[in-house]
């Protein structure tokens, strides 16, 4: 019991200090949940969105000045 | 199996400091307030844990892009004084063996204090450095409270190991954590994560009655009155309180009851007089030596006891009050900076509550410094009456506040507007924002 609880307020701290690595640095979230990642299963790779039509913004036409 | 385990979450932390130096501060504080290295059998025991942290975590400062600065103002400055004055007088102690010895251990308490003000740069890292303040020290406390009921009072409550070994420390330190579990529950978006937090404090009561420490019970009842003084939900707090105390009276047996009715009766008790013993000591060599006292530890080290105390002790006694083992150890300077360095930290409080009160967004902020100051007078309070003048968590409690001044300074420089939530759904986040004056993030957060 007292050896369980030991742990958890241990992983406790290392899970704070893990949140705080994500939450306040999200350039490292990368590194961090890279980490984590890694020990889950290989997901589908779901296909790619169809890519939007694109449209052609509207020529601004300025009227013809009249020539002298 | 333990101290594998240990290992294997330290290498972890190690990692992280690597990456942000205050991840190491983080486990810094956890080392130095938990000590979980001196609870694990086999190398990781007699491994200077402690050092090698602090020389970690300066190093990955050093390496990092982080400002390599901290804050200055009155609380760093007599910080940096005292820490000083510790030096000059552990050069003329009268005991210098003793003083070196224990300059080395103290002197990175205070250090600590100094990193903390400069790495807990916005709000993220105060909320994580409360957390771990709280898993560090509320493993006692659960641990503790489960303890006392299940042994129903019979069982004394003792730490196991470094300065928590002793009843009274413990009790202490205990009556400090409680107000910073409150600001969790305050600040904490799970329901479940708030109960856990409120079991949590119970527990934590019940774990102060059960070290039978008077001091501990004191401290207690003025931290409990003071905070129910500055509290918005009196009532409520008010029959929490009465609950508990009506539970913890119920279950403590006749033993704990006379131990602590002995407080009437100090006059004859045997080890309040011990007490005045030391004291007298203390301030005998502090009128011999009025700038630099005896030089740390100077009141433990017997011939230097009993050549300025009346009463003969053959290996002399503890301080045994945070006032007078500063005085005994630095004279009258060390206890003027000492006790400017305590009024400023509660002052500091004081601001921070007024400056953050007027500005939406910055609710977690006076919360946080009203905690830090029921804390402080626990910590003023109860250790009117025990040796922990450099206890670590009076000097990381500090740090966070002078971090705290900086941040709200900045929220008062950047004009408020609305941003994004702390953090979606994690269950350390800070609340959804159940209060008011938690409507809005802070805007520390974003302006970090």
């Amino acid at each position: 019991m007292d050896g369980l609880l030991f742990l958890l307020f241990n992983i406790g701290v290392v899970l704070v200090a893990h949140w705080c690595l994500q939450n306040d640095s999200p350039a490292l979230n990368g590194v961090t949940t890279g980490l984590f990642a890694m020990t889950k299963p290989a997901q589908e790779v779901a296909p790619a969105p169809p890519a939007a039509k694109k449209v052609a913004a509207p020529r601004l036409r300025l009227p013809r000045l009249p020539r002298r | 199996m333990r101290s594998i385990g240990f290992l294997l979450l330290y290498a972890g932390l190690c990692g992280g400091t690597l990456f942000a130096p205050y991840v190491g501060a983080l486990a810094w504080i956890w080392i130095a307030l938990m000590s979980p290295h001196q609870y694990v059998y086999g190398i990781a025991g007699s491994l200077p844990v402690n050092l090698v942290q602090a020389v970690v975590t300066m190093a990955a400062w050093l390496v990092s892009k982080e400002p390599k600065r901290f804050p200055l103002n009155t609380c760093t400055l007599l910080l940096l004084l005292f820490m000083a004055w510790i030096s000059i007088t552990t050069v003329t102690s009268l005991a210098p063996e003793t003083a070196w010895e224990l300059w080395q251990r103290n002197i990175k308490n205070l250090f600590l204090g100094l990193v903390i003000a400069g790495l807990m740069t916005n709000r993220i890292r105060l909320h994580a450095l409360a957390w771990t303040v709280v898993f560090s020290l509320g493993y006692f406390g659960i641990k503790g409270g489960l303890f006392t009921i299940v042994t129903a009072g019979g069982g004394h409550v003792m730490g196991e190991a470094g300065v928590l070994g002793d009843n009274n420390n413990l009790a202490l330190a205990m009556c400090m954590v409680l107000p910073l579990m409150n600001y969790l529950r305050l600040n904490s978006g799970h329901r479940i994560v708030r109960l856990a937090l409120v079991v949590g404090m119970v527990l934590t009561v019940i774990a102060i009655l059960g070290t039978y420490s008077r001091g501990g019970l004191i401290g207690l009842s003025v931290s409990a009155l003071f905070l129910w003084s500055r509290s918005q939900q009196k009532l409520l707090l008010g029959l929490c309180g009465a609950a508990v105390l009506v539970v913890g009276y119920t279950i403590m047996p006749d033993t704990w009851t006379k131990r602590m009715d002995s407080i009437q009766s100090a006059d004859t008790d045997v080890s309040f007089q011990g007490r005045v013993k030391v004291w007298r000591f203390s301030y005998n060599i502090a009128q011999a030596r009025p700038f630099v006292g005896g030089g740390l530890g100077a009141s433990e080290n017997g011939s230097v006891f009993n050549t300025y105390s009346t009463d003969y002790l053959p290996t002399g006694l503890a301080a045994h009050s945070i006032y007078f083992q500063v005085l005994g150890d630095h004279g009258f300077a060390g206890l003027f900076i000492f006790l400017s360095m305590l009024g400023a930290v509660w002052r500091q409080c004081s601001i921070v509550k007024k400056r953050a009160a007027t500005r939406p967004g910055l609710g977690w902020a006076v919360d946080l410094a009203t905690m830090i100051q029921v804390s402080w007078t626990g910590y003023m309070v109860a250790g009117a009456a025990l040796s922990m003048a450099y206890y670590d968590l009076a000097y990381i409690e500090l740090g966070a506040i002078v971090a705290l001044r900086q941040i709200v300074r900045q929220g008062e420089a950047v004009p408020a507007r609305p941003t994004p939530p702390l953090i979606a759904g994690a269950n350390l986040a800070p609340a959804k924002r159940n209060r008011g004056l938690l409507a809005q993030p802070s805007v520390g957060v974003a302006g970090k």
